[in-house]
C-alpha cells in the first residue's frame, strides 16, 4: 500500500485524470529487483545476530530461561 | 555472551538468502530491459519513464532510510524486539551506497520532472510565472538541488557506515561494548534524520507542485518510510522463520512487538495525513487547498479511498488483534 500512497501523491501532478501507465509498474519492480539482489546480498553477508553484542543476549537467552533449572 | 553459548546456534543466514539474491537480481535484470524499450521505444516513453522511477526510487528509499530510523530508535530504547530485526534492517540501510547511485536518473530528468527546471518564458500561468520567478532564484535551482541531495546521501551513508561498522564489530568474539557509541550517534541522527527527510521530501516530491505548501509533508514521507520498512522486515523474517536460525530466535513475544511498532506506525500515519488534510481543507487556502481537489476528482479520488480502507482502517482493525499480532504467519 505504501506504493499506492506514493502513487497518489505523486502521479496526480502529472496528470488531472487517473492514469496508470506501463513504466509505473515495470519501471518501480525494476529498481527493487536491484535493490532486493543487494539487500539479500548484504543479509547474507553477516550473521543474522551479532552475537557477542550484550543484546544478544536477550534473544539467545530468553527471559523464561533466567533463574530456571 | 559467551562463545560457548553462541556455538549452540549457527547464526549465519540460510541458503535461501543468497537463492533470493539471485532470483531478484534477475527480475530486477528482466524489468530494466523492459524499462530501457519503454524509454526509447514508447512515444511518450521518456516522460513516462522519469515518473515511475521517481516513484520506484523514494518507495524503496523508504524500506533503506526507515530501517535506519527504526535500528537508530532501538539503539536508544533497547529490547529483544530490535536486536531479531537488526540485521534485517542493516541489511536494508546499507544498500544507501546503491540507492545514491540510482539518483543519477532523476537529476537527468530533471527537466522532464520538474516544472521549476523549465524555462520561465514557456510557462503560461501567470501566478505559477511569478512564484517560480522568485523561488527559482533562491532555492529551487539545478544545482542546489543536486547539491543538497549529494549532501543528504553523505549524512546518510554516514550514518550507515557509523552503525554497520561498530555492529560488524560485535560479531568477533571478544569485541568491545559499543552500547554507547550506538547510543551517542542514534540520538542526533534520528534528528539529522528527520531533517534531511523532510528536506529531501521538499525537494523531490513537493517541489512537482512548486506552488502547493505543506509544513508536515516531510512528516508525511517520514512516517511512511518507517512504517514501510517496518513492514519489510516483517516479511523477511517472515521468510527466514522456515529456517534455522530465525526459527529459534523468533518468539511470539517478538512478533507482539513487531505488530505493536506496525500499529503505532499505522496510527501515525493517519494522523499526519489526517492533519496535513483536516488543515488545508479548513483553511480552504488557493495556493494549498487545489492539492486535494486534484486528487479527489479525475479518477484520483478512488485510489485515495483505496488508501483509507487499505492503508489505514483494515490494517488498523485487524492489528488491534492481539492474537494476530503474536502470529508471523498472520501477521505478514
Amino acid at each position: 500500500m505504501r506504493f499506492v500512497d506514493l502513487f497518489w501523491i505523486i502521479e496526480p501532478n502529472f496528470s488531472k485524470t487517473l492514469t496508470v501507465t506501463l513504466a509505473d509498474v515495470v519501471v518501480p519492480i525494476a529498481i527493487g529487483g536491484i535493490w532486493l539482489a543487494y539487500f539479500f546480498h548484504n543479509l547474507d553477508a553477516l550473521p543474522l545476530l551479532p552475537a557477542y553484542d550484550p543484546s544478544a543476549v536477550e534473544v539467545l537467552i530468553p527471559e523464561h530461561h533466567h533463574g530456571g533449572a | 555472551m559467551t562463545a560457548a553459548s553462541v556455538k549452540q546456534l549457527d547464526l549465519t543466514a540460510p541458503p535461501v538468502v543468497k537463492k533470493l539474491s539471485g532470483w531478484s537480481l534477475v527480475v530486477g535484470v528482466v524489468f530494466s530491459v523492459v524499462a530501457a524499450v519503454i524509454f526509447f521505444a514508447f512515444a511518450n516513453g521518456r516522460a513516462e519513464f522519469f515518473r515511475a522511477y521517481l516513484l520506484g526510487f523514494m518507495a524503496w528509499l523508504g524500506v533503506a532510510l526507515g530501517s535506519m530510523a527504526i535500528i537508530m530508535i532501538r539503539h536508544l530504547t533497547g529490547g529483544g524486539w530490535g536486536v531479531v530485526i537488526r540485521r534485517i534492517l542493516g541489511a536494508a540501510m546499507r544498500t544507501l551506497p546503491l540507492l545514491a547511485i540510482l539518483f543519477i536518473p532523476i537529476i537527468v530528468g530533471i527537466p522532464r520532472l520538474y516544472i521549476w527546471a523549465q524555462p520561465l518564458d514557456t510557462i503560461t500561468d501567470k501566478h505559477l510565472h511569478d512564484h517560480l520567478a522568485d523561488i527559482t532564484k533562491t532555492y529551487l535551482t539545478t544545482n542546489g538541488f543536486i547539491y543538497r541531495a549529494i549532501f543528504y546521501f553523505i549524512i546518510w551513508n554516514l550514518l550507515s557506515f557509523l552503525l554497520s561498522y561498530w555492529s560488524k564489530q560485535t560479531d568477533l568474539a571478544g569485541s568491545r561494548d559499543n552500547t554507547d557509541r550506538f547510543k551517542t550517534v542514534s540520538g542526533p541522527g534520528l534528528i539529522l534524520y528527520g531533517f534531511t527527510v523532510s528536506f529531501a521530501a521538499i525537494d523531490w516530491v513537493m517541489s512537482l507542485d512548486p506552488s502547493w505548501i505543506s509544513t508536515i509533508f516531510g512528516l508525511v514521507v517520514l512516517i511512511g518510510e518507517v512504517l514501510s520498512a517496518m513492514c519489510f522486515a516483517v516479511i523477511i523474517e517472515r521468510i527466514l522463520f522456515d529456517y534455522k536460525p530465525m526459527s529459534e530466535m523468533l518468539t511470539p513475544d517478538f512478533v507482539h512487538d513487531h505488530g505493536k511498532w506496525m500499529l503505532a506506525f499505522t496510527m501515525v500515519w493517519a494522523y499526519f495525513n489526517f492533519s496535513q488534510w483536516l488543515i488545508i481543507w479548513a483553511g480552504n487556502l488557493p495556493a494549498e487547498i487545489t492539492y486535494y481537489i486534484r486528487r479527489m476528482n479525475g479518477g484520483w479520488g478512488y485510489v485515495g479511498m483505496i488508501i483509507v480502507i487499505f492503508h489505514f482502517a483494515v490494517p488498523f482493525a485487524i492489528l488491534l488483534s492481539r492474537p494476530f499480532k503474536r502470529n508471523i504467519h498472520k501477521l505478514v
